[in-house]
């Protein structure tokens, strides 16, 4: 089944409201003005906030993929998804058997790559049932490169990453450490 | 007593030793048997199985004793050399009768058995010359003595031998002897009517017959004939059309056969066929295989699904 935004956002002119797929309407705010806010609330309440945008997200993603969806089915809904709420585009990298996850686009830039971690956390565990961790590991320009891993593996490549690894040599020792 | 005289002696002796000899024997064989009832009255009988095995064992001095009444009645005391005193020394020993039967010996023949010769043999009388010795070997060939069968002692003088032919028992002659040729043998008739049959020999037998083939058994030629005829031997008039039409016949095969051995190739011996080598090759590669494998995480891992992928990723670190 594809993707089909049509009709997902409704803007009711005339109580000025804006619905999204639900009962709760929906606010525009402009992403200079977040970000400062997010910043100033701390690092654990900008997560929690990017969870609950992402098990919304999640959920809505899940209504049109089963358990055994391919990548590429699950990338066009999550990503369909991701996409309505202007947070970039989504598209999936294996590197070996890591699973990567690049956003471009997203208006939140370097400083917002934390909280779109946040959010697909929030939409992998309600959408796939699967406890994540994701980590940045590195940013061009406007496109960011995420890492999903376990809490273990997450905090590795963490302090390789401060360490002053490069993220492909933290990718190979991520695996070096699977195999061995 | 001279020589010459000696000779004269010998000679007169000689003279009546031939004159002795050409006596009838009929009448000197009284004088042998008489010294024999010298012995057998005396009481000394008794012992004679003792004196016996001495006469066994030499048995030589029994034709010598045919000699001693002769000489004695003819030759003179003089003339007699006897030398056998020390054989009697030996006799007596055995043939003395027991200690037992001493006593009841008569001595009354005492002087006579003096006189008598020994019962072994004597030394035979050394000849004074030629003629002596050859007058003593016609005596023991006229006296047709016997070889002994054992040795005697060397006392007993000259003794007859026999040759080694005669003594082992020679074949008896093949031919008739000359006495033999001049008899003739009639036989009687014989009462029956049955007539004499001669068998032939042996080998003459069956080198002449063959054995006949049974009822049921098949004769083979024999192996003079088995593949052999003259050369000279004509084909009967009968046969000549049947020979014509197998030489023709036979001519017809060969012409073909040459033509065909031109044209068609000879058949391969079936032992090269046989020959042909089984060769084990290695079959070719096919284009598609891989002599080597890299293994790469991303090339063995393919996840069909998002979840698989999801879970994948999640293992890493987790060693």
């Amino acid at each position: 089944m594809r993707f089909d935004p049509s009709q997902a956002v409704k803007f009711d002119m005339g109580r000025g409201r804006i619905q999204l797929d639900g009962p709760v309407p929906r606010v525009l705010v402009p992403s200079d003005a977040l970000l400062p806010l997010l910043d100033s609330a701390g690092p654990e309440a900008a997560r929690d906030f990017g969870r609950r945008l992402g098990t919304e997200l999640g959920r809505r993603a899940a209504e049109r993929f089963g358990e055994g969806a391919s990548p590429e089915s699950v990338v066009e809904h999550l990503g369909g998804e991701a996409a309505l709420l202007g947070l970039g585009s989504l598209a999936f990298e294996r590197w070996g058997r890591a699973l990567i996850l690049v956003i471009t686009g997203s208006p939140l830039g370097a400083s917002g790559d934390g909280l779109l971690a946040a959010i697909y956390e929030g939409a992998l565990q309600r959408g796939l049932r699967r406890t994540v961790s994701i980590v940045p590991l590195m940013r061009e320009a406007d496109s960011a490169r995420l890492l999903v891993a376990s809490e273990a593996a997450a905090g590795k490549v963490r302090d390789w990453l401060a360490a002053g690894e490069d993220w492909g040599a933290s990718l190979a020792k991520l695996h070096g450490g699977a195999s061995s | 007593m001279s020589a010459e005289g000696q000779i004269g002696r010998l000679q007169s002796l000689l003279s009546r030793i031939k004159r002795n000899a050409a006596l009838p024997r009929a009448a000197s064989a009284p004088l042998v048997a008489a010294p024999a009832p010298v012995a057998a009255p005396s009481p000394v009988a008794a012992p004679a199985p003792v004196a016996a095995p001495s006469a066994a064992l030499t048995p030589a001095p029994a034709p010598f004793e045919e000699e001693v009444p002769v000489s004695e009645d003819l030759l003179l005391d003089d003339e007699i050399v006897d030398i056998t005193e020390a054989e009697v020394i030996e006799e007596p020993a055995a043939a003395a009768p027991p200690p037992a039967a001493r006593d009841e010996l008569d001595f009354s023949d005492l002087d006579r058995d003096e006189e008598e010769p020994p019962v072994s043999s004597r030394r035979s009388k050394v000849a004074s010359s030629m003629i002596e010795a050859l007058a003593g070997a016609s005596e023991d060939l006229e006296a047709d003595l016997e070889a002994p069968l054992k040795t005697p002692p060397p006392e007993s003088g000259r003794q007859i031998t026999a040759a080694p032919a005669a003594a082992l028992g020679s074949e008896p002659p093949l031919r008739p002897t000359t006495e033999q040729l001049g008899q003739t043998i009639d036989l009687d008739d014989s009462v029956s009517d049955a007539t004499l049959e001669l068998d032939e020999p042996l080998s003459e037998v069956t080198a002449a017959r063959a054995p006949e083939p049974e009822e049921l058994e098949i004769v083979l030629p024999s192996r003079a004939s088995s593949g052999a005829y003259s050369l000279d031997l004509t084909p009967p008039p009968e046969a000549h059309e049947d020979l014509e039409r197998h030489r023709q016949r036979a001519a017809e095969r060969s012409a073909p056969s040459a033509a065909a051995e031109v044209v068609a190739a000879p058949p391969p011996p079936p032992v090269a066929s046989e020959l042909r080598p089984e060769v084990y090759a290695r079959p070719n590669l096919s284009s598609d295989a891989r002599p080597s494998e890299f293994v790469v995480a991303a090339q063995s891992f393919a996840p069909a699904t998002f979840a698989e992928l999801l879970d994948a990723s999640l293992e890493l670190g987790s060693g």
